[in-house]
């Protein structure tokens, strides 16, 4: 009677895959940033320059992807998977470039996404990971001196 | 004989009557001509004279038979003081992750300078509005393969995240720049005025250059405090940075990279000019950096209510603000 009652807690444990996270495998990524150009004006003359409007656009991606294991439990942030193309558009001007200055339109590309490692404890089934990367864009206008020597600005 | 001791007697007995006498000179510098306040001030002299250029804003100097007035800010030089001043709170906040800044008082000291730059002609007294800016590195390097040449933006170091409340919107009606307090864009000129005087032409234009000669110096003095700053500003900014020696093949600093920040770099092939992504991974590969370049920038995120913007410039102050 003890020996059936002990086999039949053993298959219960084969059988069911209880999902949780592992301290020391659960983590996020921090942001991280990339920058993409868009459009540059260098004025290397010694007054400043008019220049037109220019539009752009522009497609990123932002995805869940790894693991296809649809076992539960992936928190709601992993729960999907997914791709989805992002269309950004924009314009850059009209505006004024000052003496020796080139100016740059950059798309600057923030991943807010993050990593989470799900592990079972059933190890024919884990672990499993998914990675999760969403993405966001602003237009970053930079001006940056083309003088030589410390200095992206200033007029002495 | 007798000639030559009359010559002698002659030169002995004209000659202290031949210097010309010194008379008293005052100096007024400007960049514009004089206004009626300034004419009537460079009227008086002595006590008189300091009392009433000191109570309007004017500095007063003797050297010689010179007296030297000009307006405290001639050149914005009193400005410019306070805003190297404000620089010393950015190099305090600096560090090499981005950071965004939200704490009331630095970020008024960060619109102080950006109040000086372009940003301010183009956003106005929308600056006022933006209680979040951005202070970060704008790292690149410039690469040189087969007779073409590059420049390209190093991955920045994230730190504090621009949340979505940080992109203030901006309405077009606040673009005016009228509230803004900024130091007053002045004509890039230099014009003496004299006070009533004997003096010759000659003791005149020598006051000028005297008087030329001390702003000068002081100009140079605040230049390089500037200029210090900058490169404190830049070194808080570098620390533990790797970045790549010129010399180096790109591709030796790419494998140090992330692979989000290549993918990214490869997909904008027709950004550097390429017709394909393998002819752009054919330059990079055999490209070598040709110069390095750290500077730090300030940016105003912002949303004109279509798209999310980041204008960014550097911090270090214009002495003449450009005109709106």
């Amino acid at each position: 009677m003890e020996l059936t009652l002990q086999l039949s807690i053993v298959l219960a444990s084969g059988l069911v895959a209880d999902w949780s996270t592992v301290p020391a495998d659960t983590y996020s990524y921090p942001e991280s940033y990339a920058f993409e150009p868009v459009r540059t004006i260098a004025n290397m003359n010694i007054y400043p320059v008019p220049y037109g409007v220019q539009s752009h656009s522009h497609a990123y991606q932002s995805e869940c992807d790894a693991s296809t294991s649809t076992l539960p439990p992936w928190n709601s942030y992993f729960a999907t998977r997914f791709i989805i193309s992002h269309n950004w558009s924009g314009e850059s001007g009209p505006r004024i470039v000052p003496a020796q200055t080139a100016r740059y339109y950059k798309l600057r590309i923030t991943t807010n996404g993050g990593q989470e490692k799900w592990v079972s404890i059933n190890p024919v089934q884990g672990p499993f990971s998914r990675y999760r990367n969403d993405r966001t864009a602003a237009l970053l206008t930079e001006d940056q001196s083309l003088e030589e020597g410390p200095g992206g600005g200033g007029n002495g | 004989m007798v000639d030559w001791t009359v010559l002698l007697l002659g030169v002995a007995l004209l000659g202290p009557q031949a210097r010309p006498p010194v008379h008293p000179v005052t100096v007024l510098a400007t960049h514009a001509q004089p206004s009626e306040f300034e004419t009537r001030l460079i009227k008086l002299t002595g006590d008189e004279l300091r009392r009433e250029a000191e109570s309007n804003g004017y500095l007063v100097a003797r050297q010689d038979e010179f007296t030297f007035v000009r307006s405290k800010n001639l050149f914005n030089l009193a400005a410019m003081d306070e805003l190297n001043a404000s620089l010393g709170a950015l190099i305090e906040a600096a560090g090499p992750n981005e950071r965004v800044l939200r704490d009331r008082e630095t970020v008024a000291k960060a619109r102080e300078l950006l109040a000086t730059t372009q940003v301010a002609s183009e956003l106005g007294d929308a600056l006022l509005d933006c209680e979040s800016l951005l202070l970060y590195a704008s790292a690149s390097v410039t690469l040189s393969e087969g007779g073409r040449t590059v420049r390209i933006d190093l991955p920045s170091r994230p730190g504090d995240p621009l949340r979505a409340q940080d992109f203030t919107e901006i309405k077009p009606d606040r673009r005016k720049l009228e509230k803004l307090p900024r130091p007053q864009p002045y004509p890039d000129a230099l014009v003496f005025s004299f006070g009533p005087t004997l003096a010759s032409s000659d003791r005149k234009a020598a006051g000028s250059a005297r008087f030329s000669e001390q702003v000068a110096a002081e100009l140079a003095r605040q230049n390089r405090r500037a200029t210090e700053a900058e490169i404190a500003l830049r070194a808080a900014m570098s620390q533990g940075v790797a970045l790549p020696n010129v010399g180096e093949s790109f591709q030796a600093f790419a494998s140090r990279q992330s692979p989000d920040y290549m993918e990214s770099l490869i997909g904008g092939f027709k950004a550097y000019g390429f017709e394909s992504a393998g002819e752009w991974q054919a330059f990079l590969h055999g490209a070598r950096v040709t110069r390095t370049r750290v500077v730090p920038m300030i940016g105003v995120p912002y949303s004109d209510g279509k798209i999310n913007r980041i204008r960014a410039v550097s911090p270090i102050p214009q002495r003449n603000p450009p005109v709106p």
